[in-house]
């Protein structure tokens, strides 16, 4: 019966993949405000909720996925959670790192299982048991279940009401037992409880709900919603919502002002009033409810507020977007490139047209056609293009992540400060950029960043401050990463690149302070004297300059030594990568787009033959043309012919061309850029390619050359039509 | 055999769906959210609700008062599918007039042998 | 809770100081009309309107365009961009030679496109005042008149040769 599974299968398991990445960077996100709002007072219990839920979905999702040892990790670490949020058990700093390292962990191990489309793939994983071995040893150790930390604080003989003093069992029946809690937590606290009665028409609910949430939430928490059938009207729903109130009466009416709703004060049915600091608002309360305001603050920097609201932004994204595979964009982008193939192909039989005398008319007209579709044809593009953009949000959410646990390691505290969360940039641009700025950041932070003492003396914050910064600027999204730590030393990266040899003398002599600076993106260099398990990896900033060379964007480094040092990557907004093939064609290397690739085949001389002066060889029982490439670009040094050639057979539509290359590389994803205008007159060719160390390689435009090649030997009449010869 | 499946967890219906589709003839409505549910219960006459408990806004337990209060589906049987992480969350959604309580994680199998004994007239796939 | 509790803004240590004396130094010169940057080639110096340059760069790896004139020298990486570089000298018409070890590509920008100006050797940036500037040249022989704007007096019989970029540019390109 395994089937079943088999048959919801591939496309459930997407599901899922995409749900659980959804949930860990909510949980990431989450986590972060937790461990902030720890440091002031109490986490929002919202957000700990949500934190529970996450894990609580993770664990029966991987459950019925197969991925059974992060079901594992994620049962243990829901049961913690649902300890913590039930107030029994205290967040422990030991425990939110472990949360954070679980993230990760999470993370790695389901890419592992999307990437080999299989949930026993992560099995193996060894983070997932050295994880699953702390939790348990964290449980075992697990002091004695206690009284909830508010019950402490408050003096023994001020007895609180108990929900059951205020509630009949039509209400408390229904309410789960985390609600319960909240309303006990609360209770316990002496906030004031009050039942709001508002009607929803049940087709716009989530939505003025959403509105109505948003406007509680200062004055007080929600501990739940009773609905109940509108018996005037069909399409509404009755809420009966249950606040604890932290605010007065007055501020619950003011902010429901223009809302219809009636508010009755829930009082204590049975036993009389206990009073102590029943009518006042306490301290612990107001503490909290200040610190709530601080936290979505600093979370805002990462992600408005978001993840508290984490529930219904969910539904409204259910209802307001779709999520689209990058590789049906792909596709479709590619039926745009084979249309502009066609359109240029309709512009040439226009311009054949024009040329004929007495079919200017439709020359005309076609023309008019062609222009329009050209136009349309660049709107659907960039419309594409867009679709493909995605905030940076999600990249900054675990860059912040990672700085938490690399100043955990270092031991140096870190104010790292994000903006610019919501600038977009195309999807393949994030997933290429994470790698280089952790990079950055890391090195900020271990290299950068002094220890606390030495900032001290030099009369800086002991805080070291980590500031990363995205803007557009025109076609371009610029990503800075500034530190105020140490500076780098211009004279001592000229050193190390000396004493590697990187550099002679004589070139040092004449190097400025910006050039030496520039040393550091050669690569073999490392101004590090330590290699420390940070940032020393192997890994240096030469990798990071490549990186971002290949998304066709560029690195530079200010720096001030004991004031700070600044990272600039610029990158263009949208990305032209495609799959091309590498070959040599008289010592220099090309890129032929593969989609336009049918094959590639090794020749003898003898397979070739001669038809009416041009080349062209069988390929299984059809015709194929052949242009030698190294004379087509007007560099054949050849005296001889060579034993062998490579034939890569291009094809567009109907017609394909055998391309003569000395050579073959591979295979590559390329970035093209435009040449400009300049060279407008060069049809051969598409763009450049950067394929590293500045070294530009040109793209083949294969339409434009089979068009060539056509055209010179059109009256050989070598189309080649498939259907005829099959 | 018209079912409502409620979860917030959109890979957790899908899971649920691909597993009602492979045994029975019926058509499966989602919903993310008590919300969604509520305003889909009117529109058609349902066999089977499944449900979680663990929601945001309206919980499973609500929901299944609400259906129970209800006039065009009172009856109707409802499945709750959740974890089995609080025992007095499982009591209390039973208490309330659930018929049948599976715990997540659970296996296609377990979950249609529930449904199959909930629902003894769905039809099922020739499989 | 073994967490320390800490001020919960920090936001004023915000206020980095922004770097880039290279740039600052640049822009500066921007202010000033009479700035040329000089260069040389064979004995002769020659200038072009400061503000015209976007960066010098050393010759790094190029890239040669096949079916291309023969001016065009091919296209360099600069910035993550791609810039056809264009061999000066034979757009003013000197006599072509190696390319001397202190070759220098001036990047200059017309219409949007970075282009590459590779010249032998850049020397200085000069100042001139206006009074030091000869507007009508056509005493000049060596190159094209056409492509000279103004000479510019550098001593007694001393002068750079100011150039009229964007007239050698319209006529050798598209």
């Amino acid at each position: 019966m395994g089937e079943v599974k088999g048959q919801a299968g591939a496309k459930a398991l997407q599901e899922f993949l995409s749900e659980a990445q959804d949930i860990l960077e909510g949980l990431g996100r989450s986590l972060m405000s937790i461990d902030d709002a720890l440091r002031r007072g109490e986490p929002d219990p919202d957000v700990v909720n949500d934190v529970f839920r996450g894990m609580h979905t993770l664990k029966s999702l991987c459950g019925m996925f197969g991925v059974e040892p992060l079901a594992r990790l994620a049962h243990l670490e829901e049961s913690l959670l649902e300890e913590i949020r039930l107030g029994r058990k205290a967040w422990e700093a030991h425990l939110m790192d472990l949360l954070f390292e679980s993230v990760e962990c999470f993370l790695s191990a389901l890419s592992v299982v999307a990437e080999k489309k299989d949930p026993t793939a992560a099995d193996d994983l060894e983070s997932i048991f050295v994880l699953l071995a702390r939790l348990e040893g964290t449980s075992h150790a697990s002091q004695a279940p206690r009284p909830s930390r508010v019950a402490d604080d408050l003096a023994p003989q001020h007895r609180a009401y108990e929900p059951e003093d205020l509630f009949g069992l039509d209400i408390l029946e229904v309410l789960t037992e985390y609600e319960e809690h909240r309303l006990r937590v609360n209770l316990q606290r002496g906030m004031k409880l009050c039942f709001v009665l508002m009607s929803f028409s049940l087709d716009a609910i989530d939505i003025e709900l959403d509105k109505v949430k948003k406007r509680l939430k200062p004055v007080g928490e929600i501990i739940t919603y009773l609905p109940s059938a509108d018996t005037a009207d069909p399409d509404k729903l009755a809420l009966n919502i249950i606040i604890a109130l932290h605010g007065t009466l007055a501020d619950l009416e003011e902010v429901l002002a223009d809302k219809a709703h009636v508010v009755e004060e829930i009082r204590p049915r049975s036993r009389p009033p206990l009073p102590p600091r029943l009518s006042d608002r306490p301290e612990p309360a107001a503490a909290l409810s200040h610190d709530l305001a601080v936290d979505v603050d600093t979370a805002g920097g990462a992600d408005g507020g978001l993840s508290r609201e984490g529930g219904v932004a969910s539904l409204k994204s259910v209802a307001q977007t779709v999520r689209v595979d990058i590789r049906k964009l792909d596709r479709l982008m590619n039926v745009v490139g084979e249309l502009a193939l066609a359109r240029t192909a309709i512009a040439r039989i226009g311009a054949e047209l024009g040329a004929m005398s007495g079919r200017r008319d439709l020359a005309i007209e076609l023309h008019r056609i062609s222009g329009g579709f050209d136009r349309r044809l660049g709107e659907l593009r960039e419309g594409i293009l867009e679709v493909r953009m995605v905030p940076l949000g999600q990249m900054f959410d675990r860059l912040a992540r990672m700085v938490r646990k690399v100043s955990r390691e270092l031991g140096k505290e870190i104010h790292f400060v994000m903006s610019g969360a919501d600038t977009e940039v195309d999807k393949l641009i994030i997933e290429e950029l994470s790698d280089p700025l952790m990079h950055i950041i890391r090195n900020a932070i271990d290299h950068g960043i002094e220890a606390g003492e030495v900032r001290g003396a030099a009369g800086k914050p002991s805080k070291g401050t980590v500031a990363l910064t995205a803007y557009q600027k025109g076609n371009h999204v610029v990503i800075e990463v500034e530190d105020d730590g140490a500076g780098i030393d211009s004279r001592k990266v000229l050193t190390a690149a000396l004493n590697r040899g990187l550099v002679t003398h004589e070139q040092a002599e004449v190097m400025g302070d910006r050039e030496a600076m520039y040393l550091l993106f050669i690569p073999g260099l490392s101004t590090s004297e330590k290699t420390t398990a940070i940032s020393g990896r192997g890994v240096g900033m030469d990798v990071v300059k490549t990186n971002i060379s290949a998304l066709g964007g560029v690195v530079e480094v200010q720096s001030e030594l004991g004031i700070g040092s600044k990272f600039t990557i610029t990158l263009p907004v949208t990305l032209a990568i495609i799959p091309a093939l590498l070959v040599v064609v008289a010592d220099r290397t090309y890129a032929v787009p593969l989609n336009t690739v049918a094959e590639a085949l090794l020749v003898s001389p003898s397979d070739v033959r001669d038809v009416l002066g041009s080349p062209t060889m069988e390929l299984r029982g059809q015709t194929l043309a052949l242009c030698r490439l190294d004379r087509f670009f007007g560099v054949d040094r050849r005296t001889t012919a060579p034993n062998e050639s490579r034939v890569v057979v291009a094809s567009l539509g109907q017609r394909r061309l055998g391309l003569v290359v000395d050579n073959l590389i591979g295979q590559q994803d390329v970035v093209i850029k435009p040449l400009g205008r300049s060279l407008s007159g060069v049809r051969c060719f598409s763009g450049a390619t950067d394929i590293g160390e500045e070294q530009l390689v040109l793209v083949i435009d294969t339409a434009a050359v089979i068009e060539e090649a056509f055209q010179s030997s059109e009256k050989l009449e070598t189309r080649v039509d498939n259907s005829e010869w099959t | 055999m018209n079912v409502l499946v409620v979860d917030d967890s959109r890979a957790t219906r899908a899971y649920v769906r691909g597993a009602l589709k492979a045994f029975f003839h019926c058509d499966v409505t989602e919903a993310g959210s008590g919300f969604e549910a509520l305003r889909a219960l009117p529109r058609a006459p349902f066999e089977l609700v499944v449900t979680d408990v663990n929601m945001p806004d309206i919980n499973g337990i609500e929901l299944v008062r609400f259906i129970r209060q209800s006039e065009k589906h009172a009856d109707v049987p409802i499945l709750i599918i959740s974890t089995q992480s609080s025992e007095r969350d499982q009591s209390r959604v039973m208490a309330m007039g659930a018929n049948a309580f599976l715990s997540k994680p659970f296996e296609p199998e377990a979950f249609v042998e529930v449904v199959r004994q909930l629902v003894p007239s769905a039809q099922r796939t020739k499989s | 809770m073994s967490k320390a509790i800490v001020p919960a803004v920090e936001g004023e240590s915000r206020s980095l100081r922004r770097y880039g004396r290279h740039k600052e130094e640049l822009e500066s010169f921007e202010t000033q009309p009479s700035g040329f940057l000089c260069f040389k080639m064979d004995d002769d110096e020659y200038g072009i309107d400061l503000n015209l340059v976007r960066q010098i760069v050393k010759p790094s790896a190029l890239t040669w365009v096949p079916r291309t004139e023969p001016f065009i020298l091919g296209v360099v990486s600069i910035r993550g961009e791609v810039a056809t570089l264009i061999d000066l000298r034979s757009c003013l018409r000197l006599l072509p030679t190696k390319w001397p070890r202190s070759s220098r590509i001036l990047i200059v920008e017309r219409d949007g496109e970075a282009l590459g100006l590779l010249v032998d050797e850049v020397t200085q940036v000069r100042r001139l005042p206006s009074s030091s500037i000869e507007r009508d040249p056509s005493l000049l022989d060596g190159p094209r008149a056409e492509y000279v704007l103004a000479l510019g007096r550098t001593g007694h019989r001393d002068f750079v040769v100011i150039i009229d970029l964007d007239a050698v540019l319209r006529e050798w390109l598209p």
